[in-house]
């Protein structure tokens, strides 16, 4: 494998975000749009469920940053079907040695524009709309990196298990949305009925908040984290095995239907 | 049976099905370094697989390529640095520029820098890209766009070329363009498989040949060698309606529709020989063609049908 050809992978897609920012753009503006809409209605649930300190940021900032990180996965795999629709795929494949090295390529730049919209929502957050994180930094550092992990690898595995793009956006995109709300990024759990409390735990985004939460609401100690981490990089193993199991690099794919 | 050595491919009894349907049916050839073998056939006749196996992106069901001394089967992704392919569809990223374009794959083809520069410009000269290099691809013309479909796989100065139907579409400038850059190609010691179903591209590159129908290799050799062989001259009557029977003397006759087909060491003569047989379905004749020896002479004398790009089945029958 050689990394100077994932390497130059990772600078043409740093290339063609350049070309069109405006997914970059909407995936960061808005949420920090959102958060000061929602702010006052989640500072009213977290007084009455024991937080009497709470700006209400400190659930929007995490919500909103939980839930829109999720909808980086679907555009990992597009990143995959896009070569399909210029035609471009099987070129890549013959320039490469080794597929691991479009993987890689594809990857880091997503890892780093979700790395870039985390830090500026929370940033955003702390700066300007008054989010406090009383707990270690290390440990938002550590759980945002897993989530991350865990985002990157369901693109591939969404990559791997759907043939169209048409499949790729209704549930890309529908099924980030679903999956948060039933996780509780959308609102806080205690304000989803008793079936969705209990279903919740089966979704990622449920852990990062949880995580999350115990940082910024709790102000508890890296330890804390060491479960939420170690499920989102659980599921973030889950979703590569999917990805080498369903993966077939010489299939098609339809690019733009 | 070329010298090992200058052997860029090699390809023995290649089989390839797609769900029950035999795409490749025990595919021989060789190309050697300097040798431009045009791989020609109709629509499905496998020449596409038989890149798409070669470039290591497909595997084979059965047989041996070689591409160099490195076995394509069993090491598929070793082959990447010795071949430059472009695929039957043009393939640019259409957002960037035609330099972008040309430094993502210059990258991957192992260039950097004040190489990949050089490269770039050579590359670009040789195709007359020179004056687009900051023109994004979606507004190049087609045959612009398919100079730079090419011109990516010349990039590593590959050993082995694989171009499958490198001017669909193409403009004659473009055509002479990429014409000549693969005679150039040739001349510094590549290996090039052109594959078309223009037959007289292949004809003017004076390559060496292999014809590819339904799966399997139905000549092969240099083309006046196929012509000498197999080519025969021949003239065609079209007539209005259904061709009539031949009456008398009517050996090297075949009736196919709305034409009968004569051939013949004198095709003018037999011709006229027919058509003063022809009675009262004279006055349906709408034309008369006469046909010169060539490739197009040479997949009629081998299957019985003229060449059709689109891989329809004619009908032959005396």
């Amino acid at each position: 494998m050689s990394l100077r050809r994932s390497f130059a992978i990772t600078r043409n897609e740093l290339r063609l975000l350049r070309r069109d920012p405006t997914p970059l753009v909407i995936l960061i503006a808005m949420p920090l749009l959102i958060v000061p809409i929602l702010r006052a209605t989640c500072r009213a649930v977290l007084v009455v469920s024991g937080h009497p300190h709470a700006s209400g940021s400190d659930f929007a900032v995490p919500g909103q940053a939980v839930s829109f990180i999720f909808f980086l996965a679907p555009t990992i795999a597009f990143t995959f079907f896009r070569e399909h629709g210029w035609r471009t795929w099987a070129r890549l494949r013959a320039s490469c040695g080794n597929s691991a090295e479009i993987l890689l390529g594809k990857a880091l730049p997503m890892l780093a524009v979700g790395a870039l919209q985390l830090a500026l929502l929370f940033g955003v957050g702390v700066a300007v709309l008054d989010l406090h994180v009383p707990g270690s930094a290390v440990g938002v550092a550590l759980l945002c990196l897993a989530l991350l992990l865990c985002v990157v690898a369901l693109g591939l595995a969404l990559t791997a298990v759907f043939r169209t793009m048409q499949q790729l956006n209704a549930f890309g995109y529908l099924g980030a949305t679903f999956f948060g709300m039933l996780g509780g990024a959308f609102v806080p759990l205690a304000m989803l009925p008793s079936w969705a409390r209990a279903v919740a735990p089966a979704t990622p985004q449920y852990w990062a908040m949880r995580g999350l939460r115990s940082l910024i609401l709790d102000g508890k100690g890296t330890s804390a984290v060491g479960l939420p981490v170690a499920v989102l990089c659980g599921y973030a193993l889950l979703f590569v095995i999917i990805a080498l199991w369903r993966l077939r690099f010489d299939d098609a794919k339809v690019g733009w239907a | 049976m070329s010298d090992e050595a200058d052997l860029r491919l090699s390809v023995v009894e290649v089989r390839k099905s797609y769900r029950g349907r035999v795409a490749l049916d025990g595919v021989s050839l060789e190309v050697s370094a300097g040798e431009i073998l045009g791989l020609l056939g109709p629509n499905g006749a496998g020449k596409t697989t038989l890149v798409s196996i070669v470039a290591g992106l497909r595997r084979p069901d059965a047989g041996l390529v070689q591409v160099g001394p490195i076995d394509v089967v069993a090491n598929p992704r070793a082959v990447h640095s010795m071949v430059g392919l472009a695929p039957q569809e043009t393939a640019v990223y259409e957002v960037l520029t035609v330099r972008e374009n040309l430094i993502v794959f210059g990258e991957l083809a192992g260039l950097r820098r004040g190489p990949l520069v050089v490269r770039i410009d050579e590359v670009g000269a040789a195709l007359r890209l020179g004056h687009l290099m900051d023109r994004v691809a979606h507004q190049l013309s087609g045959g612009e766009r398919r100079r730079l479909h090419t011109g990516i796989a010349l990039l590593g100065r590959p050993a082995l070329l694989l171009l499958d139907e490198p001017t669909v579409g193409a403009d004659v400038d473009t055509r002479a363009a990429l014409v000549e850059t693969v005679r150039a190609l040739a001349r510094e010691g590549s290996g090039i498989v052109y594959s078309t179903h223009y037959l007289p591209e292949v004809e003017s590159l004076g390559a060496s040949v292999v014809i590819l129908v339904a799966g399997r290799v139905i000549a092969s050799g240099r083309v006046d060698e196929l012509i000498a062989r197999h080519g025969h001259a021949t003239a065609e009557l079209v007539f209005d309606g259904p061709a009539p029977y031949c009456n008398g003397g009517c050996e090297s006759v075949m009736r196919d529709d709305d034409v009968l087909r004569i051939t013949s060491r004198e095709p003018a003569v037999a011709a006229a020989s027919v058509i003063s047989r022809l009675g009262a379905d004279r006055n349906r004749l709408r034309a008369v063609e006469l046909l010169r020896p060539s490739l197009d002479s040479v997949f009629l004398t081998l299957t019985g049908r003229r060449y059709d790009a689109e891989g329809r089945d004619g009908v032959a029958a005396a």
